[in-house]
């Protein structure tokens, strides 16, 4: 009998191995809270849980269940996936399965990748995160490889080359899993790339399609490139897109230009510094919205696009929400990529003037003016931008954003790139490329944002930047990480700190929440590393030296935690 | 001259011999070409001339200066452990490798 249901189930092509799940299951991750299938806790990536077991009322009885040791000093920025039980994360050299009710290790799966790779990763030797689908996990190389490991025994099933160290290509990103492919972006905008994002067959890692970010000659958009600038004009692809199965359209960030002096490449540059609304079949950009045409500033729009529906203007409208690393908070009609709402959220911004709501472009400042004409200046936000990879969560309960902000300047002046195989392509004086931040104020803030005006209802600041991901609950919670180590969980409605806990590292991984057994559990990453850690001690800056005493104190150590409620 | 010279002499003259030969050897390298070469290759982990707190890359300037082979090949080969670094022997030459070590002699006070 087994036998014959056995092979019905392998007639009927279902998946037969253990502990699989569906695309159905994927498709439905925000309503089941006892998993976390995907990047964002749903393909929308509101990385919003409707849990409510541990709320403002009883959050200070939080206390940690167990620790895993990752036995790595890189920096933790992955997401861990829940499912059945088991908790799959990465690192950039591993990928361990856990058992979620005891903290021990099921498998592990090292990976080895050439010693050279670290040369072309600017910003973090990490891994986000993985996917999955019918009992296969999928995630990324440093070095360029797409692999799949059985989430049963840990063994890889297939490996995929989808980009070269050799050209400065890297990967650190979660796959995402949609019904037509397995998407990947790629990293390596300050290394003379031309960013792509490429689909792959779950079963057995075929090349399925590829999409190049930058047009090639006789495409449209290529004439946005003078000459053959568009062969090392970045547009990298390096973080996660989310997915709206209704429209079946695909929503993945593109990020700066290469080299950042804009100078050596006027035109717009297509598609840089953009969200591209795909289709998954066949990676065919169905529209785009550029947020920093011929972007200098390195204003990678890569970070999530969150994919929420919103009454705008009296009518109900399918919005895309994007805190844009330029300084102003986006909605996008996700049906068209009509500009909705363009505001300011940081409080320090000189490189443009404002949007156009018309065009929707930047009105280049005064400031920009001079930088383009070669003069030195000291741009706000810098090149960390206003937000920087870390995902913002959204409360459908409360309607606000939640995300960790900067505001932090930098020195630019651009001088003439050189394109050297394992080096900077950037074209700015890096002596120059100092850190300014404001006396007297913060640098960093926690912020609960009005999506349609960009101002915070609330915000608490930090002394160190936050560098870790936020999660918003339906128990009127904010969760998010200080790079100091401490986890914290804030009041959703007014910013109130009512928790914390030092996890003994730096947090810049990304919070979920999940029940097992009726039990809801947060667990989060610790493990500093990552861009700010790498450069903020290394160019120093104005108002900066005290921070980098604090920031540098802090010491490596990759773990994950998990936390419940005491009973 | 005495014998005794002579024989000092003789003994002495291939060890000057040799000393001609590798001194230019560790003596090739220019500082300033070991500038720019810093500047393309290094300064975006260990810092503008050198200056880093340790965090991310080894503070170069407490490299010792006694130890240019140690140097050359932590270079070419890279470093594991806390501040792991890349290889970087397939791309830097010999010379190259002479003219950084130059640099790095300076502390970055060039």
């Amino acid at each position: 009998m087994l036998k014959r249901v056995l092979c019905a189930a392998v007639i009927a092509g279902m998946p037969v191995v253990a502990g699989a799940q569906t695309i159905d299951d994927l498709k439905n991750d925000v309503a089941t809270t006892d998993s976390v299938l995907t990047l964002g806790m749903g393909w929308d990536q509101t990385r919003y849980s409707a849990l409510e077991q541990i709320n403002a009322d009883n959050v200070g009885r939080l206390v940690p269940v167990w620790n895993y040791s990752l036995g790595d000093n890189r920096g933790q920025e992955s997401q861990p996936i829940v499912h059945k039980g088991v908790m799959y994360v990465t690192t950039h050299d591993a990928t361990h399965a856990i058992d979620v009710k005891t903290g021990r290790n099921i498998w592990v799966n090292q990976i080895e990748y050439p010693p050279e790779t670290p040369r072309i990763v600017c910003c973090g030797i990490v891994n986000r995160g993985a996917a999955i689908l019918d009992g296969r996990l999928f995630r990324v190389t440093l070095d360029g490889n797409v692999i799949a490991i059985s989430t049963e025994t840990g063994e890889e099933l297939w490996r995929s080359a989808a980009a070269s160290i050799d050209d400065g290509y890297s990967m650190t990103l979660a796959p995402l899993v949609t019904p037509a492919a397995v998407i990947t972006g790629v990293s390596g905008g300050e290394y003379g790339t031309r960013g792509f994002i490429d689909g792959w067959e779950p079963t057995t890692g075929r090349h399925l399609w590829r999409k190049y970010v930058i047009p090639g000659p006789g495409e449209k958009g290529n004439e946005t490139w003078p000459g053959d600038t568009w062969k090392h004009g970045g547009a990298p692809t390096w973080i996660t897109g989310s997915y709206d199965p209704e429209l079946n359209l695909v929503y993945w960030g593109t990020g700066n230009g290469g080299p950042w002096n804009a100078e050596f490449r006027k035109g717009d540059n297509l598609y840089i510094t953009s969200t591209l609304a795909m289709r998954p079949e066949t990676g065919e950009i169905v529209w785009h919205y550029q947020y920093s045409p011929n972007d200098p500033y390195d204003y990678d729009e890569v970070g999530e696009n969150i994919l929420v529906d919103l009454e705008i203007d009296g009518k109900k409208r399918k919005a895309l929400i994007h805190v844009a690393r330029n300084g102003y908070l986006y909605v996008l009609d996700r049906t068209n990529g009509e500009l909705l709402r363009a505001n300011q959220y940081v409080k320090h911004l000189n490189w443009a003037d404002g949007i156009d709501m018309k065009t929707g472009r930047p009105i280049d400042s005064e400031i920009t003016k001079k930088m383009r004409a070669g003069e030195e200046i000291v741009v706000w936000p810098g090149a960390f931008g206003g937000k920087n990879w870390f995902p913002a969560s959204y409360s459908p309960k409360t309607g606000l954003v939640y995300s960790n902000t900067l505001e932090i300047g930098m020195g630019y002046k651009p001088v003439e790139p050189k394109l050297v195989k394992g080096t900077f392509y950037v074209g700015i004086d890096m002596s120059k490329a100092l850190f300014y931040l404001k006396e007297g104020e913060k640098h960093s803030y926690l912020r609960g944002m009005d999506p349609l005006t960009g101002k915070a209802k609330w915000e608490v600041g930090f002394d160190v930047a936050n560098w870790g991901g936020t999660m918003a609950t339906g128990g009127g919670l904010v969760f998010t990480g200080a790079q100091t180590g401490e986890f914290m969980a804030f009041d959703a409605e007014n910013g109130k700190k009512l928790w914390q806990f030092q996890t003994g590292s730096g947090i810049i991984g990304q919070p979920v929440t999940y029940t097992i057994d009726g039990v809801q559990y947060v667990t989060v990453a610790s493990g500093i590393g990552g861009a700010y850690r790498n450069y903020f001690p290394l160019l120093g800056g104005v108002n900066a030296p005290e921070v980098v005493e604090k920031l540098t104190k802090v010491q490596p150590g990759g773990s994950f935690w998990t936390f419940a409620l005491l009973k | 001259m005495s014998a005794r010279w002579i024989n000092r002499l003789c003994l002495a003259g291939p060890l000057l011999a040799v000393m001609a030969l590798l001194a230019p050897a560790s003596a090739a390298g220019s500082a300033e070409t070991g500038r720019e070469l810093y500047n393309t290759y290094c300064v975006i982990c260990h810092g503008p001339n050198m200056v880093n707190s340790g965090a991310r890359a080894f503070d170069l300037r407490k490299f010792p200066l006694g130890a240019r082979s140690r140097f050359i090949k932590s270079v070419k080969d890279g470093k594991k452990g806390r501040n792991e670094m890349p290889p970087w022997g397939d791309i830097l030459t010999k010379e190259e490798l002479d003219h950084l070590w130059a640099y790095t002699k300076t502390r970055g006070k060039l």
